[in-house]
């Protein structure tokens, strides 16, 4: 109870030092507040309130010299029926120490993979893919540490991201979690080809890795590709990621798992888009007691169709169908509806292609 | 030469059947389990009751969070349940909860690596020598949540007998499991007691 006053607290005074700080004289010194929105209906999941403000997002930004930019936010996210004040991002980041250099600082979304660098609200879906939820948990990976970038001297695009952060915990938890042997670092080999209006894909390659304090070892290799363009005079959207996992504790078996998500989206008119979330995950590894391979699935099917009213205002609608294989169990299946309204206030820092 | 011929076919045959050819014991509740102690148990359709050990065949996905629902009965006194969840394929070092039955007193245990709970205090309300029915919900979270409701409350957290996330006074976890669950089976050890209708399913609390 007092932690939650404290956290209200804390958020009361951010907004009134954000409003101060806009009243003040602010002009010519480029700070910038937004604040986004992301409301959710859902039908028939039983996991989820039926309607509920999934996350609202403030957030400042700015120069803070002639070296370093900074920015600092705070987002309220709902559990158990309560919303819950956390200091999201705050982070410095400087790109002019030499040519195709830069670093950052602070707590950040780690650099790895395509949704964990985009905030959800921006997502072109809106749910999580099952295999982002159960290695990066709904939102994906907040940590604290440093991360460098480092755009090679090539005749083509290649950029390499390096970081370290505490690694106390990895995902959701409730607590402080635990000083890991090893702290979490990871690794992104980005390219980039430009096919003029036709398209510009991104291509990735990640790592991910951990040695808990518990002694479970933890790597995740990903890779990712976003493709945008034009196709017959309507924009499109092909985004997809594949992640796979191997933990291994410090007694007992090794866990071996693998998911991947595609979404291709086609605009239909102006500010209409439709596209079709397909998502699947397994454990390889999975055994049963006397040793024998068990199957199992889970995948996901969700056409969404979206329509950006502007760059500060979205809906989506989405109808999910949901299967699981699951050994020792007749397949379960779920089908759910959402609805996703998105608005943002202010000049929301943008996001890379 | 036709008698080589047909030994080396059977033998081929033979060395291409995979596995160990070994099957499970026996079905409770529609779930197929094996036998680590056979001792006294005797089995019905929904039933497993006496003194032994098994553990369920299928394997329980470890990055899911689960509840465990069973009913059970402590037979007489210095009689005991335990429930061994996200364990090894020997049953072994998983989350365990004990119930017993000492001096007519319900007792019940919870323990996850070096950690033991006493836990006796938050089922004085129950009778130790009646049948009792339970749901429990481990999540497989950095520090293990496990929350305990009686089968027919409804399933919030206001309504949990136990709560391993609860608090004291300076906002410190009382019963902190301190570590992650690891394993992927779950089974029973009993002790002069009787248990039924066992069910593994989707966690209760949904969260996050």
């Amino acid at each position: 109870m007092k932690r939650n006053l404290y956290k209200k607290f804390f958020a009361t005074l951010f907004f009134l030092i954000s409003s101060v700080l806009l009243n003040a004289k602010t002009e010519g010194t480029g700070l910038e507040m937004s604040a986004s929105v992301d409301f959710l209906a859902t039908v028939n999941d039983p996991k989820q309130e039926t309607f509920a403000i999934r996350e609202a997002e403030v957030s400042l930004f700015a120069p803070i010299d002639h070296r370093f930019h900074g920015l600092l936010s705070i987002a309220a996210h709902r559990e158990d029926g309560v919303s819950m004040f956390e200091l999201h991002e705050a982070f410095i980041r400087g790109d002019k120490f030499f040519s195709g250099f830069s670093a950052k600082a602070g707590q950040f979304f780690l650099g790895v993979g395509r949704l964990n660098q985009v905030h959800r609200h921006d997502w072109p879906f809106i749910s999580p893919p099952t295999v982002f939820k159960k290695y990066f948990g709904n939102e994906g990976i907040l940590d604290t540490g440093l991360e460098v970038s480092y755009l090679l001297p090539l005749p083509f695009y290649l950029d390499i991201t390096a970081g370290v952060t505490s690694g106390w915990t990895f995902g959701h938890s409730h607590d402080q979690g635990k000083q890991p042997k090893i702290p979490t670092h990871y690794g992104r080999l980005k390219t980039f080809i430009d096919g003029g209006d036709a398209f510009g894909l991104a291509l990735g390659l990640n790592y991910i890795g951990r040695h808990s304090s518990e002694g479970e070892r933890l790597h995740i290799f990903g890779l990712d590709g976003v493709a945008k363009g034009e196709i017959f005079g309507r924009n499109y959207l092909f985004q997809t990621e594949t992640w796979m996992r191997q933990t291994i504790p410090k007694s007992g078996e090794k866990n071996l798992s693998l998911g991947f998500y595609l979404f291709p989206q086609m605009e239909l008119v102006k500010s209409f888009k439709l596209g079709v979330l397909f998502d699947y995950y397994t454990i390889l590894s999975l055994e049963n007691v006397l040793g024998n391979k068990v199957s199992n699935s889970d995948y996901a099917f969700s056409p969404t169709l979206a329509y950006d009213a502007s760059e500060f205002a979205s809906f989506k609608l989405a109808y999910k169908y949901l299967r699981s294989n699951q050994p020792g169990k007749v397949s379960e299946e779920t089908h759910s509806a959402e609805f996703q309204i998105v608005f943002i206030l202010g000049a929301h820092p943008a996001h890379d292609f | 030469m036709k008698k080589i011929a047909m030994g080396l076919v059977l033998l081929i045959m033979a060395a291409s059947c995979g596995g160990s050819g070994a099957s499970y014991d026996k079905n409770l509740n529609g779930n197929p389990l094996v036998l680590l102690d056979k001792g006294t148990l005797a089995f019905t359709e929904n039933e497993a009751k006496g003194s032994g050990k098994f553990i369920f065949l299928n394997p329980i996905p470890v990055d899911d969070s689960k509840s465990f629902e069973f009913s059970m009965r402590l037979l007489e006194d210095n009689s005991s349940v335990t429930v061994v969840t996200n364990a090894d394929n020997k049953l072994e070092n998983g989350l365990s909860i004990i119930f017993s039955r000492e001096e007519k007193k319900l007792k019940v245990a919870v323990k996850l690596g070096l950690v033991n709970h006493d836990i006796s205090a938050k089922f004085t309300s129950l009778k130790a020598s009646d049948p009792l029915s339970f749901v429990i919900d481990v999540h497989a979270e950095e520090s293990a949540h496990v929350l305990i409701w009686k089968k027919e409350s409804s399933y919030t957290k206001d309504n949990t007998l136990f709560n391993s996330d609860e608090k004291d006074s300076g906002e410190k976890k009382k019963y902190a499991m301190k570590s992650k669950v690891t394993g992927i089976f779950w089974g029973f050890a009993l002790n002069k007691a009787g248990i039924s209708n066992p069910k593994v399913d989707k966690a209760k609390d949904h969260h996050h």
